[in-house]
């Protein structure tokens, strides 16, 4: 199995048979990333799109100093900025959340969002780099452009956190109770009090 | 509630004193982001403690817990905004290929590419009008003079073929500098890649390149300087002079004092900036402007000066690389950590005072200096009219007073300063003085 550097720079050769397993690789994986930061199922979709897009503009000057999980990533995180500063600037509100439709316990999986939620941004982006995206500490440190030792620190902080709030029974409990509820509410901020305990 | 101050209470006691493996080490242990001689040290204090094994089951909890919250699947096939990029990447490689070459292709690619061709449609129009007036100066009999007086070191370099790049005028706007100069008889693409490597990283210039290095040193690096004084019987024209030859050869004054003494000649003291090449007809014209009374030139080669600080910069640059690399990869005490940010921080700072150090010479290069002074022929007036009774009474009179409140000031001053250190003598000497004196007088008079 060739390695993603190998293709890339095949890709970069001309290869659209090397571009085309990148995508395949990586399409699912992205569209993830986007998809667990952003509301809009449809946007995350195009960002995914960009990404590549972005990849196939930038192939002449591409270098392998990096590994291109990482070079990818890297453009996902400067389009999800820019995405947000839109958003921000537009005065878009929220678009109403769309539930994973696969996800074998719903309940689970919006607890999981609802404590993520509660986490430092910083922190939680790191958390999400290495659970999801599978990023080592080194990768996530080079991509947010931070110390290694920093990037530990955090992600222990917020597992950490999350374990905190890890009571599989009273999580689902107080899930079914603020699901569809507005952080605020009483019962929100029960159960903040009880997670930041 | 409980579970939770439990778990409080099990951190607090987690402590260096009694566990060797810290907690976040046990999660880099479980990460699988340990160096194997921790990670076998961890794995190790796991077998044996409970409290770490309860917080690496904890740990593995929440990682798992995680997964709850799945994205559905993507398709995974080629969409068509990006199949359509795609398309127009290799139509548009296949195009460039075959009209103009693999490097015309890489060179439309590039970010900069509109950018480089602006500048160089500007570098163009700079040479054109820079060039035009230069030539017509080597044509006038007077130039031609002046570049034979200029020294036979000048001579191997009087070419017309001179790398133009754009320089800031200090008057504002953009003047033509020259920045290498190339001797005859050396092919253009020769010539193309001394001027690359004027401008190239330090590893090429330093030698590391041996044809672009064998280049390089046949263009030395030369700091002209010059120094011309001159006297005149028309000191304003003169001095608008200066000021009209630096317009026409794109000069600027680096500094400049006028002495206008009311009785006496006056006297012009300026540091010219003029283009390396244009310094024998600016020299030329300068010394139109009045009698030459001194007129000296020089050379400095400074190639020597200038390789060994680009090799200093490149190491220099090498070391910070390294450090950064270094910093971002390895984890280790807060001590080391800080360390390596000292190191990294003196580092750059050697570097930037090498890279003004390197402006520094280059612009030394480029601009030749002339320190001029310009003297005005001395005419002595005939007072032939004295001043009147009254205005010399009232002159003596002012004077008079003058002097005598000076005398008054500075008997104060003199007081002031050396008084107490008189008194302290005058009372050291006066004591043991009249004491001997009235022992004396004692005995004199028994």
């Amino acid at each position: 199995m060739t390695n993603d550097e190998a293709l890339m720079l095949e890709f970069q050769r001309g290869s659209r048979a090397a571009f085309e397993e990148l995508y395949a690789r990586y399409c699912g994986p992205l569209y993830g990333f986007f998809r667990r930061r952003l509301e809009n199922p449809q946007r995350a979709e195009d960002l995914a799109q960009e990404t590549f897009l972005a990849v196939i503009r930038a192939a002449p000057r591409y270098e392998a100093r990096s590994l291109v999980r990482t070079y990818l990533y890297g453009i996902g995180l400067k389009l999800l900025a820019m995405e947000r500063r839109r958003l921000a600037r537009d005065g878009v509100p929220g678009e109403p959340a769309t539930e994973p439709a696969t996800g074998s316990d719903p309940e689970a999986a919006m607890w999981v969002r609802q404590a993520m939620a509660r986490l430092d941004t910083s922190e939680r982006e790191i958390l999400m780099l290495r659970e999801y995206e599978q990023l080592s500490y080194v990768e996530i440190a080079e991509l947010l452009r931070l110390p290694v030792n920093t990037v530990r620190s955090r992600l222990f902080r917020a597992r950490t956190a999350l374990r905190n709030c890890l009571d599989p029974k009273g999580a689902l409990h107080n899930a079914k109770e603020t699901r569809g509820a507005d952080s605020g509410t009483p019962a929100a901020a029960a159960e903040d009090e009880a997670c930041n305990a | 509630m409980a579970r939770q101050q439990r778990r409080q209470k099990m951190r607090l006691a987690m402590r260096k004193d009694n566990h060797p493996v810290e907690q976040e080490e046990v999660m880099a242990y479980l990460d699988g982001e340990l160096p194997i001689e921790e990670a076998a040290r961890a794995a190790a204090h796991l077998e044996a403690c409970r409290e770490c094994q309860t917080l690496a089951a904890e740990l593995k909890d929440v990682s798992q817990s995680l997964t709850a919250w799945e994205i559905e699947p993507y398709d995974p096939q080629v969409k068509v905004d990006v199949a359509a990029a795609l398309d127009e990447r290799k139509s548009t490689k296949a195009i460039s290929l075959g009209n103009s070459g693999n490097w015309f292709a890489a060179f439309l690619e590039r970010r900069w590419a509109p950018f480089a061709a602006i500048a160089g449609a500007a570098a163009l129009l700079v040479s054109a009008l820079v060039l035009a007036p230069d030539m017509s100066h080597h044509a006038a009999p007077q130039m031609a003079i002046s570049e034979a007086q200029s020294g036979a070191d000048q001579d191997r370099f009087a070419v017309s073929r001179h790398a133009i790049t754009a320089v800031p005028s200090p008057k504002g706007g953009v003047v033509g500098g020259v920045v290498g100069r190339v001797p005859d008889g050396v092919p253009l693409g020769m010539q193309a890649q001394m001027y690359q490597s004027q401008a190239a990283p330090p590893s090429s210039f330093a030698g590391t390149n041996q044809g672009k290095a064998s280049a390089v040193q046949r263009a030395p690096m030369i700091a002209r300087t010059a120094e011309l004084t001159l006297t005149t019987n028309n000191f304003e024209k003169a001095r608008s002079g200066i000021d009209e030859v630096l317009r026409r050869h794109q000069g600027y004054v680096g500094d400049l004092n006028v002495a206008s003494p009311a009785v006496g000649q006056r006297r012009l003291t300026a540091t010219l900036r003029v283009p390396a090449d244009q310094l024998g007809s600016t020299l030329a014209e300068l010394k139109t402007l009045g009698r030459v009374e001194l007129e000296s030139q020089r050379g400095e080669e400074i190639t020597a000066q200038f390789v060994d600080l680009e090799a200093r910069l490149a190491n220099a640059r090498t070391t910070e690389k390294r450090l950064t690399e270094l910093e971002r990869q390895q984890t280790g005490k807060l001590s080391e950590v800080l360390e390596v940010e000292t190191e990294i921080s003196r580092v750059r700072g050697e570097i930037e005072s090498m890279e003004a150090e390197r402006k520094l010479l280059t612009t030394r290069v480029d601009f030749a200096t002339i320190t001029t002074t310009l003297t005005e022929e001395f005419k002595a007036q005939a007072q032939l009219v004295p001043n009147s009774l009254g205005t010399r009474f009232r002159n003596a009179t002012i004077d008079g007073y003058q002097s005598v409140v000076n005398d008054v000031v500075e008997l104060l001053l003199f007081l002031v300063s050396y008084g107490p250190s008189i008194l302290l003598w005058g009372a050291l000497i006066f004591f043991p003085t009249r004491f001997f004196w009235r022992r004396w007088k004692r005995k004199t008079t028994s």
